[in-house]
Formats: structure tokens, C-alpha cells, sequence
């Protein structure tokens, strides 16, 4: 795989918190990566050690076959990145923003910011003050796309943006990538993303729970819903990893596997008291759902295994 | 400036032309128009056509502040106002270094200062006369101060800058830049002057600046200075209390700007604005807001940071004073401490309470006080309530810190004293600190109205921090002013106390609750910067009468009318009173405090005062026959003045000035109503009183003194009767007697005196010759006198080694020289002399400077030691400072002739004379007369014949002799000073040898003063 960014054992904390722990992860050029995480699970650290905001404790960034940080200038010429809440300078209009940065880029800026703009429908006499918090969106993303980066850094970016900006949006990272450059961005619109990511990597306490393309990722898992005829006294044994089982009232439980055996399907439909099994192909929804939950799980049955220890 | 920007490229392009417009036109406006508010305020104040060295030493001090000021406001709005708005991170991602964009802000910054100062200087160039009445020399000077002030602007702009890029929030940049850059400062002119000076030795310009930063703190004591008076326990709270203080402000800017910002005070930072208002008041807890408001309330605010103020203030306004009780103890300023105490004070209370509204409109927390429903009133009142009790407590601090001043810099303060005795000037003093302090208090809510109402109204909080802490500045130098006249704050300033009672009940619940309109905004506005105009130009107009010249009678009446009658009453009053006695007539029921506190002013003074107290009043009285009595009485105050080594304090200071101020008024309405001799003895009576000054207030009353004297000089037209009077009085030798014997006024001061024909353009240009002949320069005695008494004042700089060597390089040997060199034909070669010097010999004149130094004052300390004997029989009575005195002198002498290392002007240079060497020899032989016994040929006598020097006269030293010894003293120090004086021909002072060893006789009295130490038997015994 011909990787953007590298990401190789990267730790960092703030305090006592443990922002990242042992990250390593891969981006490969030419696609939209999806970064998703809970609030706090370390998306933002990770993009801000990618853009050489933040020099972590231990572990290497490289990006575009340089070290992350120090961040040099033609690094950043390289990248575009828009933050959760775009730094614009409020007193500016459109067009005199778009001018202002094209001063330390290429000819050619000024141009490719007017189009975008234009597409988007921006009023190039407009103060940046008066727009909407879609229009400093679109401001932004026009200003990170007018350099043509090779790799599109996006924290956050849709957050507060109407459904119809949102899924604009959304779209225009496909049309990116397909240019042949890279789109990061983290979220919380899982569906969204789904709908425009190639690859995804799920974040949680600073670890990468999975990662991989979006596709592969749903060959891997399946989600099955099994009906009981009465309530069940014990749940068949399953071939594979169960990543999330979970009950749906009394009569109906939920299942997440990944990799499950060919004959599983099968041992449980024919289990006594199974009434049915619906096997669906995972949403990105599901799939970060269930491992969150599963992280969640495991940590606070270490938490009472520690307790136990500690009481005995 | 197309053509410049086309040179330049994009990017620099684009960066330059985003910080001149993120800059705005506001703050550069606002940075022109607070510089000519300045000017225009306190110019008028300063008596700025009359004190020239005004332009060269206070003008730049205020511009210094002012331009610093300026620099300040300028770093916090391009860099840390970067980092508030968050827009750093988009030049973050620039792809440029980021010294680049660094680079770009400090230039355009740069750039803005000089801009604004070339504003200024424009309108002063064109239009100084609606500001300021400049002759043409001072003009340049104005011009020159101002470049000058723009050095440290630059520097505070640098320091600012990086204290900016290092922290996150313009509050911290504060906190770290401010108390930096004023340490810097207080440097920075010293080395900055000190490097001028010596570059530009031939230049009189440079030699006073030079002086003024780089030598008059040598006397001031304020900067740096030995501290000889500090006991062990001093010491030990001293310092202890500055490293408190030092410790204390590292700790809140830390907790500030760093890792306890969160903790400490969540309205600031930056990382909360982009918090949302329910994240943030959750994490404070106030969800319960509602249900208990007033409990919710004060919790919060305590929570937002109000300790750390408490501290904040606490340790800048002990700052000051801690940093005299540390380096000097003796010699404090009344000015420094109180000018530092109200700039603090001002802006603290600027930036704290302008942006504790404004950040809870930055951090969107005002729409959860909304949503709410909190009341505005109880929020707001919630809040001044706690700045109300921070300000108690900074006050209570500031008192205590002066109280542990007084017991660690002046060994004479004695608790138990001050508790038992009444009439003790310490208690007296103190009650006047606690005036003081009750209106600084007072000043302090003033302040607080302002900054709060401010904050209501701005929108951003670094707009409602400068518009407050401008007007602060303006509202604290005004409260300064008013004081100084010895007027009551109160009144003056319960307008703006008003302010304080309009934000509570009708801007508040407005702002809080969202319905101030943007109309009654400005509308509101508008009114108060109306009335706010009116009431300082009135105030303005009143005081601009101080320059003008020559004062009309109408206008000086006008200015009494403006006095307060009851202070006149009471400063007449504690001149007059003594001991707690009251004249006749007076019962205890017309008494103010001020009374009490002239009774101590008058009783601890000086014991002996009581023994002249019949002189005194019959001088007050205006029953003087005679010039002889008003001599006399003259002469008995002046035994009022020896204060102790330590000098006066600075609230003493402060009392004394408004005395001294009062008799300048007094003086000037007697004028302007023909009472001339009253009028001049209320100038002279103002002489009296400059020693209880400290260094600084003296010299610069003292300038005002001289410039008025000569003022009237050159109005013989109006003041004819009072030239003639002033000059059968002798009026300046008594003056210049005073100043130079208690060691008062700094080198420059005493250059500018002597170097008139320069500093003094406007009065030359007025009536030269009126001048020359008022000062009487011609005359060979007074020159000698001047210069002999000033002699005084050399071995105090030498005592400080180098550095004083290097003041008599600056000043005081010019001064010297001019009057050593002149051969008293005319005042014409003299000048010439003088000029050759200054023009064209410089370097080959620089040893005969030095000699001439070296030889007065070796001159003047065989004087001194000489007379001690003759009077005494013994040195033993030479008291610490005198001491000190000449045994620094030897300490150089000697240095001078046998260690070269010490010598600065080179190795070429050779001490012919004086004879160094034969000093000891002198102290030998120098013993009492005896009576019949003819007067041998005195010591001094081996100066090479061909030498210029000839031992001066003391003639007004004559006067107080006879006071202070009585009359068989008198007797014997007639003798002594027959046996002394040089102008008369030794060979002819038998007679008056004869003459006063009759009176002796006559008075069957035969022994020499100090009574028991010789007797006649004694005497003869030893013959």
C-alpha cells in the first residue's frame, strides 16, 4: 500500500490523560479516510500530530515521506487542513481573504479559489463575519482546496452544517480523492462518512480499535438478529468473534461478528428455540457501535477484576 | 507606497497589508489622541514654557510611559489578540516560517508607532500653540523627547510580543508583559542615556539627559543605591517581603497563563471560547444558579479568578515600595512610589474589571445568565461587591506594607513612640498616609466604575481594557494633581462615583439582559464622553494659567481664588504653631487635622524651632522693620531643617510639597497685589522648606522656584521694587545656600542653573541682560560663593566611586570649571572661555575640569575640617554624613593620585596640584588662636601662586553662626572667620584679630564655642 501518512507507535498525554496510546496507523494515498472516535478518544490529537500542531511523547508521523514535525513550509503547501471551527479573519470578505492567502502560494490560487466559490455560491464582496457558519465552511474548504494539497486534513468539518451543505459537502471529498488526493477527516456523522469513506479507522481512549477499507470491513462482519421462540436460557455457541451481543427484549437478541464460521449460521438457526435469524451486512453505524461498546465492556471488566484483586 | 509594496513579494505583500488592517485605524487613533490628551492635560500642569528641563527630563518620562503604553496595546492587539480571536491557527498553516509572519507583525507595529508619533509631531509642529506655548529650542527638544520615548515603546512592543506568542490570552501577556517591561525601563534609559552621554560628551543636551537618567538616581536612591540604614530585622523583612512579592507574581502569571488557567480562572483563555455555554456552566457547577442566585453568584465570581487578583494587586502595588526598602531606604520618593501605586492600580483595575464582563460575553457564557433569567443587578452587584473587598484589602495591605517600610528603613521610628506620643510625625505622618489612603481608596471604586462600565459596553474585552485603563491613567494623574493642591478627592471625583451607581442599576440588568440597544449604546456613551470632555477642560483651563507668562494679576487672583481658603488657613497654621501651643486667640475647637499635622510638622522638625519661635511669629506676623530682622527670622527657620540621614519620608515629602505649592500661590497673589516683600517672602520661605523634600521634589520645585525669580527679573516693568529687593537681600545665595548644603537637587539641575544662557532661551530671548544683571554674575564674590557652596555637593557623588566619578564628568565639573577658569574681569572672556572649551578643546580641558574638581573640593573639605577644629578642638563632632564626606574625598584623592586604574580621564594625566600629600600636614597644624596670637600664614597658602584659586568666604555661614553660637561664640567664630577668609589680605587681619579678641574681653568670656571643650587657662596652657 503506498501510505500518505504512517503513523507508527505514537503515545501522547495531556496530564494524566492518555490522548494517544501506541497509535500506529496507515493512510494510503488517493482516498477519503474516515477518523472516528467518541469525544476525547484522540481523533483531534491524532490530526494536530499529523499536521505537525503537536510533537507526540513517542512514535513517529510521517507524513508525505517527511516527519510530521517539525511541520516545514513546503509540508504545508502540501497539505490543506480546516479545523472544527475554521480561523478566518472576520473582518475580511470573500474575496479578500481568498487574496490575502493566495500570497504564499503558486500563481494559480486566486483562480481556483474564485471557481470554488462560485460554485458554492459565496458572494465575493461579503464579509466573512456576515456569513453563515455554512458559508465559513465553504470559505474554508474553498481556501484548502484552492492550493490543490495532496493530502486534505478535515477535523471535524460538517458539524454544525445544514443536511443539503452536509451532504455537499461530503460529496465534493469524493471528487478529491478521485483527483487521486487524500482526504482525512475525523467525524461524528457516521453516516455520512459512510457514505464517502474508502477507509476508516475506528479510535477509542486513544487505540485503534479496527481499521481498514470500508468495504473489506463489511466483508468481515456480519450482524445477525436472532428470534426466540421464549426466552432463552443460554445463547448457542458461535464460531467467530462476537464483537457485540446484546439483547432486544426478552425474545430477540443481537449479534456482531466478524469473521464468523461458514457453519455458524447455520448451528444457530438450528438450535432448539430459535425461531429466526436475520443476517444483515453491518453498517459503519453498527460497526462503531459495537466495538466502542465492546472497549467499554472489557475495560470495566478489568475494572472489577482489579477490584476483585485489590479486595481479596 | 504602491511602488514600495510592488517591491516587496506576495506573501510579505499580504501579511503587511493584513496587520496595517487588522491594526486598525481605531487604536492608532486612539494612540495619537491619548498623546495629545496627555500633552494638552499636563503640559499646561507642568509649566511647560518655564521649566525647560521639563521637556528633557519629565517630558521624555511621560512620553516614555505613554509610547510604552502605546507599544504595549499595539504587541496585545497583533499578537495576543491573534491567539484570543483564534485566527493564529490559519497563519499556522501558512506555508511561510513562522518568523516571517512574526517579522511582519513587529513591522507593521513599528511602522504604526512612528506613524502615530509623526502624527504628533506634526500637530506640535504646526499647531503647538493650541497645546503648548514652545520656543524654538524646547520645540526641538519636545521633538527629540518624543524620539526618545520611542525606544522604549519598541522595547515594551518586543517584550509584549513575546510574552504574547508564550502565552495564550491577552490577560497573561498582562500579567507577564507589564511588571517585565517596567523593570526593563527602569534600565534601559540608564544604559540607553548613559551610552549617549558618552558618545556625546560635548554636547550640553546629551551631558543633562544623561545626567538626569543616568546620574540623578545616584541621589535619588531610587534605583539603585547602597542601603546603609537597613538594621539585620530590616533585612530580613525586606527581603523576605520582596521575595514574597517577587515569588507571588511568578506564581499568578504561572497559574494565569499556564496549566492552572483552567483552575484558576475559566473566563480566561482562549480554549474556552470555543466551549459551548452548557460546557462551561456545567464544569462551574452553577446549574442551581437559579434557585440561589446570591450564593451561586458569589461562588462563581469568587471561582473566576478574584483571589488571584486580590494577590495580583496586592504585589504590584507593594512592588514599588518593596524595591526602595530593599535597594535604598534612605531617600525615597514621594513621587515614584505613588505615581507607580496609581499606574497599577489603574490598570489593573482596567484589565480586571474590564475583562471580567467581557469575558463572559467572549466565552458565550451570557446567554446561559440569560436563559436563566439572573438578574442583572444582583450579577453585577454580586461582582462589585468582591472588587469592593479586594480593594479593602489592597488598601489594608498598601497600609501595611508603608508601615513595614517605617519600621525597616528608618531606624528612628519607634512603634511605642508613635503609640504614646501624639505629637509624633510618625503618627502625624500616618494619619496623612491614611487620608491618602482613603482617597486611593476612593480613587480605587472610581476606577473600578470606570473599567466596569467599560466592559458593559464594549463588546471586546481588550477594547473595554484600553479605553478603561486610558481613562483610568487620565482620572488617576488628574486625582494626583488635585491632591497635590492639597484639595479633598472626594468631591472631585463623585461624579465618576455616580458611574458607579448608573452601571449597577441601568447598564447591567440591560447588558445582561440583551436589551441595550446599539442606539443607547452610543447614545449613553456619547453623553458621558461629553461630560466627561467638560469637566477636564475645565479642569485643563484651570490649570493652564500655570504657563501662562507673564501672570497677569487677574489671572494670578483667579488661581488664589481657586485655593482653598482653609488650606491656606491651615498651612499658615502649622508654620506657625509649635509644640501643640496655640497663639492667643485661637481655641482648640478651630483645629483640623491638618493643624495637628502642621503642629508636628513644625514641632519634630527640629527641637531648637521652639527657641526661635518668637523670631518666626514676628516674621509671620509681617511686623519686619527691617531686612536685618527678616534675616534673623529667616535664618531661625533654618535651623528647622536638619533632618537625619534617612531624609524625609516620602508622605513628609508629599505634605511639604503642598506647603511649598501653597506658598508659590500665596507668593503670586501678593505679587499680583503689589505686596512685594510679601511675595518674596513667601519664596524665600519656600527655600526653607526644600530640604524636607526628598531629592527628586526638590529639584524640581527648586527649578520652579528659579524660573519664577527669574520671570519676574525680567519684568522689571511689574516687579522693579522686587528685582532691587531680591538683590539687596542676596536673594539666591541664601537659596542656592540651602540647596547645596542639605545635598539637594541632582547635577543637571545645577548645570541648568549655571548654564542659563542656554537652557534658559526664552528668558534670553526676553531680556538678556535683566538677567545677567539680576543674577549678578559679574560680581567675582557671588561666583565664588556659588561655586564653593556647591563644592558641597562633590564629595556626596564621590563617595559613590566610579559612578560619581563619572557624575562629575557629567555636570558638576563644567560648572566648576566655567567659574575656576574665569579670571572675574567680565563675564565676556568668561563666555568665551567657555565656548572655546565647549567648541574646541574639550579633551585638552577635560584635566583642568578635573583638577579644578579635585581642587574645590579638597578646597572645601580643608574648609570644612578647619572649622570643625577651630570651633570644636576636635573632629569628633562631625556627624555620619560629614564624615563620610571627607573621608570619601581622601579615599579619592588618594585613589586619584596613586592608583590609575580609578583615574578616568587616561595615563597622560598628571595631579600637579593640589597637594594631596600636605592634606594631613594641614589637619596638623590647624589649631584654635590664641588670643594676641598673629595669624600665621595659612596652609593653603603653598598653592602655587600663579594659580587661579583662591579660598572662598562664607558669608551667609557668617549669619548662622551667629545664630545658632550666640554671642561670645559669634565672637570666637568672627575670629575664625577673619582667620579664614581669603579675599582679605592676611597681612591685614590683625586688627580684626584684635578687634575680636576685645570682644572676648569685653564679654568675660573666654571660651571658644562649644563650651567646656577650651577655656582661656586652657588655652594660654597650651601657648
Amino acid at each position: 500500500m503506498n501510505s500518505i501518512v504512517k503513523i507508527e507507535n505514537v503515545s501522547h498525554r495531556f496530564g494524566n490523560v492518555l490522548a494517544l496510546d501506541n497509535l500506529s496507523l496507515e493512510i494510503p494515498a488517493g482516498c477519503v479516510f474516515a477518523l472516528l472516535g467518541e469525544n476525547g478518544a484522540g481523533k483531534s490529537t491524532t490530526i494536530k500530530s499529523i499536521i505537525g500542531d503537536l510533537r507526540p511523547m513517542s512514535g513517529s508521523v510521517t507524513v508525505l515521506g517527511a516527519p510530521a514535525c517539525p511541520s516545514t513550509p513546503e509540508l504545508r503547501r502540501r497539505i490543506g487542513y480546516i479545523p472544527e471551527v475554521p480561523a478566518l479573519y472576520d473582518w475580511m470578505t470573500v474575496e479578500e481573504i481568498g487574496w490575502f492567502t493566495a500570497g504564499f502560494y503558486p500563481p494559480g490560487f486566486t483562480e481556483r479559489y474564485l471557481t470554488l466559490t462560485n460554485d458554492f455560491s459565496l458572494a465575493a464582496k461579503q464579509k466573512i463575519k456576515h456569513l453563515s457558519k455554512g458559508g465559513r465552511a465553504k470559505v474554508a474548504l474553498a481556501l484548502t482546496l484552492a492550493h490543490e494539497p495532496e493530502l486534505l486534513v478535515l477535523d471535524e468539518p460538517t458539524s454544525g452544517l445544514d443536511t443539503l451543505v452536509r451532504r455537499r459537502f461530503l460529496e465534493s471529498m469524493i471528487d478529491i480523492a478521485s483527483s487521486g488526493r487524500t482526504v482525512l477527516l475525523s467525524s461524528h456523522q457516521i453516516p455520512e462518512v459512510e457514505r464517502v469513506a474508502d477507509y476508516v479507522a475506528i479510535i477509542h481512549h486513544g487505540k485503534l480499535q479496527i481499521c481498514g477499507s470500508l468495504e473489506q470491513l463489511k466483508a468481515q462482519h456480519e450482524r445477525w438478529v436472532v428470534s426466540f421462540e421464549q426466552v432463552p436460557a443460554a445463547f448457542p455457541a458461535v464460531v467467530g468473534e462476537i464483537i457485540l451481543h446484546e439483547g432486544q427484549g426478552t425474545r430477540r437478541q443481537q449479534l456482531l461478528i466478524r469473521n464468523p464460521g461458514p457453519d455458524s449460521l447455520w448451528q444457530v438457526r438450528d438450535h432448539a428455540g430459535v425461531a429466526e435469524v436475520e443476517v444483515h451486512v453491518p453498517s459503519l453505524e453498527d460497526l462503531f457501535v459495537a466495538y466502542i461498546k465492546q472497549e467499554n465492556s472489557m475495560a470495566t471488566a478489568n475494572d472489577r477484576a482489579v477490584n476483585q484483586e485489590v479486595q481479596s | 507606497m504602491s511602488r514600495i509594496m510592488a517591491m516587496l513579494t506576495p506573501s510579505w505583500r499580504v501579511l503587511i497589508w493584513k496587520e496595517m488592517r487588522q491594526l486598525r485605524g481605531a487604536v492608532f487613533t486612539a494612540a495619537v489622541a491619548g498623546l495629545l490628551l496627555f500633552l494638552w492635560m499636563f503640559i499646561p500642569y507642568g509649566e511647560f514654557s518655564q521649566w525647560t528641563s521639563m521637556i528633557r527630563e519629565s517630558l521624555v518620562f511621560w512620553f516614555l510611559g505613554i509610547f510604552a503604553l502605546v507599544g504595549f496595546l499595539f504587541a496585545v492587539e497583533l499578537f495576543a489578540g491573534e491567539n484570543e480571536r483564534g485566527t493564529v491557527g490559519l497563519l499556522k498553516n501558512l506555508p511561510i516560517k513562522p518568523q516571517r509572519y512574526a517579522l511582519g507583525k513587529l513591522g507593521v507595529g513599528l511602522v504604526s508607532l512612528l506613524a502615530a508619533m509623526l502624527v504628533v509631531y506634526a500637530i506640535l509642529w504646526f499647531q503647538h500653540t493650541f497645546l503648548v506655548r514652545i520656543e524654538h529650542k524646547p520645540k526641538f527638544s519636545l521633538v527629540l523627547s518624543l524620539s526618545l520615548a520611542i525606544v522604549p515603546a519598541v522595547w515594551v512592543f518586543l517584550i509584549t510580543s513575546v510574552a504574547a506568542a508564550w502565552t495564550r490570552n491577552m490577560l497573561a501577556t498582562g500579567l507577564i508583559a507589564l511588571p517585565v517591561s517596567a523593570l526593563i525601563l527602569l534600565w534601559l534609559p540608564k544604559a540607553l542615556f548613559g551610552i549617549l552621554f558618552w558618545a556625546n560628551s560635548e554636547s550640553t543636551f546629551w551631558k543633562s539627559l544623561g545626567e538626569s537618567f543616568f546620574f540623578a538616581p545616584l541621589t535619588d536612591g531610587l534605583w539603585f543605591a547602597p542601603a546603609p540604614n537597613l538594621n539585620k530585622n530590616g533585612w530580613i523583612i525586606s527581603t523576605g517581603a520582596w521575595m514574597w512579592n517577587i515569588a507571588g507574581w511568578a506564581v499568578c502569571v504561572w497559574l494565569v497563563s499556564l496549566r492552572a488557567e483552567r483552575w484558576i480562572s475559566p473566563s480566561v483563555g482562549t480554549r474556552h471560547l470555543a466551549k459551548t455555554a452548557d460546557e462551561i456552566t456545567s464544569k462551574n457547577k452553577i446549574a442551581k444558579l437559579p434557585q440561589a442566585q446570591w450564593k451561586s453568584l458569589f461562588w462563581l465570581a469568587a471561582r473566576q479568578g478574584y483571589g488571584v487578583w486580590v494577590w495580583l494587586l496586592v504585589s504590584a502595588l507593594s512592588l514599588p515600595l518593596l524595591l526602595p526598602t530593599v535597594l535604598q531606604t534612605s531617600k525615597l520618593g514621594m513621587f515614584a512610589p505613588f505615581y507607580y501605586n496609581v499606574i497599577v492600580l489603574s490598570v489593573l483595575m482596567a484589565i480586571g474589571s474590564g475583562s471580567i464582563f467581557g469575558n463572559e460575553q467572549a466565552s458565550q457564557r451570557l446567554s446561559y445568565y440569560q436563559q436563566h433569567s439572573v438578574s442583572g443587578r444582583k450579577f453585577w452587584w454580586s461582582r462589585m461587591t468582591l472588587w469592593l473587598g479586594i480593594i479593602l484589602v489592597a488598601v489594608g495591605a498598601t497600609i501595611l506594607i508603608h508601615f513595614l517600610l517605617l519600621l525597616t528603613a528608618f531606624p528612628s521610628f519607634d512603634v511605642k513612640k508613635m503609640i504614646s506620643s501624639e505629637n509624633d510625625y510618625n503618627v502625624l505622618g500616618m494619619q496623612w498616609l491614611f487620608r491618602r489612603l482613603g482617597e486611593f481608596f476612593w480613587l480605587a471604586i472610581v476606577l473600578l466604575a470606570v473599567g466596569q462600565f467599560c466592559s458593559l459596553v464594549f463588546r471586546r474585552a481588550i477594547t473595554a481594557v484600553c479605553i478603561s485603563a486610558m481613562l483610568g491613567l487620565i482620572l488617576s494623574f488628574w486625582a494626583i494633581s488635585i491632591a497635590l493642591r492639597g484639595e479633598s478627592l472626594a468631591w472631585s471625583l463623585l461624579p465618576w462615583g455616580l458611574l458607579l451607581l448608573f452601571t449597577g442599576w441601568y447598564v447591567a440588568p440591560k447588558w445582561l439582559n440583551g436589551t441595550w440597544s446599539l442606539r443607547w449604546r452610543v447614545l449613553t456613551v456619547t453623553a458621558l464622553s461629553i461630560a466627561f470632555l467638560i469637566q477636564f477642560s475645565v479642569f485643563a483651563s484651570k490649570r493652564r494659567y500655570e504657563f501662562a507668562s507673564p501672570p497677569t494679576p487677574e489671572v494670578v487672583r483667579k488661581r488664589m481664588d481657586a485655593v482653598s481658603p482653609e488650606f491656606l488657613k491651615d498651612f499658615q497654621m502649622a508654620l506657625l504653631y509649635d509644640d501643640g501651643e496655640r497663639p492667643e486667640n485661637q481655641d482648640e475647637s478651630g483645629d483640623t487635622p491638618l493643624h495637628q499635622l502642621g503642629w508636628g510638622a513644625v514641632d519634630t522638625v527640629n527641637d531648637r524651632w521652639s527657641t526661635h519661635k518668637d523670631a518666626v511669629l514676628a516674621y509671620l506676623s509681617k511686623n519686619r522693620d527691617t531686612i536685618e530682622r527678616l534675616k534673623t527670622a529667616l535664618s531661625a527657620i533654618d535651623q528647622r531643617i536638619d533632618w537625619p540621614d534617612e531624609g524625609p519620608p516620602s508622605f513628609w515629602s508629599a505634605l511639604v510639597l503642598n506647603q511649598i505649592n501653597a506658598l508659590d500661590w500665596e507668593a503670586q497673589r501678593l505679587l499680583a497685589e503689589g505686596e512685594l516683600k510679601e511675595s518674596l517672602d513667601c519664596m524665600l520661605l519656600q527655600t526653607k522648606l526644600f530640604p524636607m523634600l526628598s531629592p527628586t521634589t526638590s529639584t524640581y520645585v527648586f527649578e520652579r522656584f528659579v524660573a519664577r525669580m527669574i520671570h519676574w527679573a525680567e519684568h522689571p516693568d511689574q516687579t522693579a521694587e522686587l528685582v532691587s529687593e531680591a538683590i539687596n537681600w542676596s536673594y539666591f545665595e541664601p537659596a542656592i545656600l540651602e540647596s547645596s548644603r542639605l545635598r539637594f537637587g541632582t547635577p543637571s539641575a545645577w548645570y541648568s542653573f549655571v548654564q542659563k544662557d542656554e537652557s534658559w532661551t526664552w528668558h534670553k530671548n526676553a531680556n538678556e541682560n535683566a538677567l545677567l544683571k539680576f543674577l549678578d554674575f559679574e560680581n567675582d564674590r557671588r561666583h565664588r560663593f556659588v561655586l564653593q557652596e556647591t563644592s558641597h555637593a562633590l564629595p556626596g557623588y564621590l563617595g559613590l566611586e566610579k559612578s560619581g566619578i563619572l557624575a562629575l564628568r557629567g555636570s558638576w565639573i563644567p560648572f566648576v570649571y566655567h567659574f575656576s577658569t574665569k579670571s572675574a574681569d567680565s563675564w565676556e572672556l568668561a563666555d568665551k572661555e567657555r565656548t572655546n572649551w565647549r567648541n574646541n578643546s574639550f579633551q585638552e580641558l577635560k584635566k583642568h575640569r578635573l583638577l579644578n574638581t579635585v581642587l574645590w573640593g579638597y578646597l572645601n573639605t580643608r574648609l570644612y575640617l578647619q572649622s570643625q577644629f577651630l570651633q570644636t578642638g576636635r573632629f569628633t563632632e562631625i556627624d555620619n554624613h560629614q564624615r563620610s564626606q571627607h573621608q570619601n574625598m581622601f579615599y579619592w584623592l588618594n585613589l586619584t593620585r596613586y592608583d590609575d586604574n580609578y583615574y578616568p580621564l587616561g595615563d597622560s594625566f598628571e595631579i600637579e596640584y593640589p597637594p594631596v600629600s600636605s592634606l594631613k600636614i594641614i589637619d596638623s597644624e590647624i589649631r584654635p588662636a590664641k588670643q594676641g596670637e598673629t595669624v600665621p600664614t595659612i596652609p593653603w597658602a603653598t598653592i602655587p601662586p600663579d594659580t587661579p584659586y583662591q579660598l572662598l568666604p562664607f558669608p551667609q555661614r557668617e549669619l548662622r553662626a551667629q545664630d545658632l553660637l550666640g554671642r561670645e561664640q559669634q565672637a570666637w567664630y568672627g575670629l575664625i572667620d577673619y582667620r579664614l577668609r581669603p579675599n582679605r589680605p592676611i597681612e591685614t587681619s590683625e586688627g580684626a584679630v584684635d578687634k575680636a579678641a576685645d570682644e572676648l574681653d569685653n564679654s568675660n568670656l573666654v571660651s571658644p564655642p562649644d563650651a567646656g571643650t577650651k577655656t582661656e587657662e586652657s588655652a594660654d596652657k597650651d601657648q
